[in-house]
């Protein structure tokens, strides 16, 4: 059982002091043009240089690095010149989660969390015989005499089936997208700033019925970096501390490869205990938030978490997604950068700055005013995992 | 369906009493010995009750259709599209996933009764025959019944 005494005792003890990230739509623009420059480690280093900056720390008092998955470690510490006590590799939410560990029990104190990724340029496969991911998840590559491969492909199936059972009609759906756009075009980092409507949407191809082009997210390069430290360090510091609150995790792991917990549950019994235990250790519920970053791959994630979530109730999310509140001036804006969809796909380490631009109220033209709390909810293939962050002081 | 150059199957060391059997015409997945649990993919014990002990169970071939998805973007040259690949929810309970033949999506329900029917394809890997799914009342005589 979620012994919470313990858990509470770490929160808002560690802090965000440091983001940053590369030029994604000038980065974006040379791939389209054939040019390689950068590699996964230069995408990398220029992220961590501004991260650094940014935290107004110096690389001496960095004793902790996380790569990203796409990096090893060695080499990373090799290229940013780094001797660490303290060292592991994470994706985007298990990285803040290690790393707020690892500064809470003493091993490190202050930690760099880095992503780079060269998907693009290096022609990183989603699909096909060794769809990325396939060593990790049985289902991505399992099924392939079928041709059933990649992760958009078993999102579209849950999509098929989630249509019918909740009655979410595509157009619905189409109002994640057209949302996240209008999100991007008030970002000047994000890669696709095209007005996009929801007839356009419609329009669009279909990948995997019922998923189309504008479901999917990007593929770009692209580095992304955080400086995480204790709260008290944090205080003493400049810039504006971001508090990590709430932490919850559930993983759904049984059937996974026949995809029952995916297609018969949607992941709901997963995501209904991380909310749980992220509210409960933050002290804060749904309604609270003032921001919320869901990691999204494909559509389909945002009207999962909502609901899983609680911010509507079982069948009310087509509603909610064409009502135009989840995007710019709404009550619940979502992926306030343009998220994977029209931002960046850099696999949920760019939704960590976006939580802390917003509560820092350094997101100009996208800024949610007033923003206090912010919530991360990630769930790739029923491995869900949310974490709410709040600005200091309030 | 295309006949040529699929992908060969990915063949784990419990997978290939699958391919066997599937080679033989015959739909089995294993069956634990102590509980009596079904499990797919095969794997190395019972995820109920953690026997290594199992049998290779016959399937009556006979389900429903979970879920469905029409794939538009080609991700094997030997798999032209569009193709149908469908979650079927056998009537013994473990979710098989193959394609739809003899149907187009258009006539597609969920929960619509499925059959399931072999078919011989080649792989890069030399020739496989794989499971596939029909409705009942379209079943092609060609091809040989599960």
């Amino acid at each position: 059982m979620v012994d919470f005494a313990r858990l509470s005792a770490l929160r808002d003890t560690v802090a965000i002091v440091g983001v940053g990230e590369t030029d994604y739509p000038q980065d974006y623009g040379r791939a389209r043009r054939g040019e390689r420059c950068q590699d996964a480690y230069g995408y990398a280093a220029a992220a961590f240089r501004r991260a650094l900056a940014d935290s107004g720390l110096e690389r001496r008092d960095i004793d902790g690095l996380v790569a990203g998955p796409a990096l090893a470690g060695e080499r990373l510490g090799e290229v940013l010149g780094m001797d660490v006590r303290w060292a592991d590799q994470a994706d985007a939410v298990q990285a803040v989660l290690k790393a707020a560990m690892a500064i809470h029990s003493g091993v490190a104190e202050c930690v760099a969390l880095v992503y780079g990724n060269d998907q693009r340029t290096g022609g990183t496969a989603y699909g096909g015989p060794n769809a990325m991911g396939g060593e990790r998840h049985l289902a991505y590559t399992y099924y392939a005499p079928w041709g059933l491969t990649s992760q958009g492909a078993l999102y579209a199936l849950l999509a098929n089936r989630y249509l019918a059972v909740t009655g979410l009609s595509e157009r619905e759906l189409g109002g994640v997208a057209v949302a996240q756009r209008a999100f991007a075009r008030l970002n000047p980092n994000a890669v696709m700033r095209r007005p996009l409507d929801i007839d356009e949407y419609l329009n669009g191809r279909y990948i995997c019925e019922p998923l189309r082009l504008f479901d999917y997210c990007l593929v770009n390069d692209g580095g992304v970096a955080l400086i995480v430290t204790t709260a008290e360090r944090a205080r003493r510091m400049d810039r504006p501390a971001v508090l990590l609150s709430g932490i919850g995790r559930s993983d759904h792991n049984r059937e996974a490869t026949s995809l029952r917990p995916r297609l018969e549950y949607f992941y709901r019994p997963a995501q209904r205990q991380a909310a749980d235990q992220v509210y409960a250790m933050a002290g804060m519920g749904p309604s609270e938030m003032d921001v919320l970053q869901i990691y999204d791959s494909f559509s389909i994630h945002v009207p999962l978490a909502l609901e899983g979530f609680g911010f509507c109730a079982d069948g009310a999310v087509g509603k909610l997604l064409s009502s135009g509140d989840l995007g710019p001036g709404g009550p619940l804006p979502v992926n306030t950068s343009g998220g994977h969809l029209s931002g960046s796909y850099m696999q949920g380490w760019g939704h960590q700055v976006e939580c802390v631009r917003q509560l820092r109220a350094e997101a100009a033209g996208r800024q949610v005013p007033g923003a206090r709390n912010a919530q991360y909810i990630s769930d790739v293939a029923g491995k869900v995992t949310s974490l709410i962050y709040r600005r200091a002081g309030t | 369906m295309t006949t040529t150059h699929r992908p060969a199957p990915r063949r784990g060391v419990f997978d290939e009493p699958y391919w066997r059997y599937a080679a033989a015409g015959e739909l089995r997945v294993q069956r634990c010995a102590a509980c009596g649990g079904l499990r797919y993919p095969p794997g190395p014990s019972c995820p109920e009750c953690l026997s290594a002990e199992h049998e290779w169970a016959a399937l009556s071939g006979r389900g429903s259709l979970l879920a469905w998805t029409v794939f538009h973007r080609q991700y094997f040259p030997g798999v032209p599209v569009p193709y149908i690949v469908a979650a079927v929810r056998t009537a013994e309970g473990p979710i098989l996933i193959g394609n739809i033949v003899g149907a187009a999506a258009s006539d597609l329900t969920h929960e619509m009764p499925l059959t399931a029917l072999f078919e011989d394809v080649t792989t890069a890997d030399g020739p496989l025959r794989i499971c596939q799914w029909t409705h009942p009342d379209d079943r092609p005589h060609r091809e040989e019944q599960a």
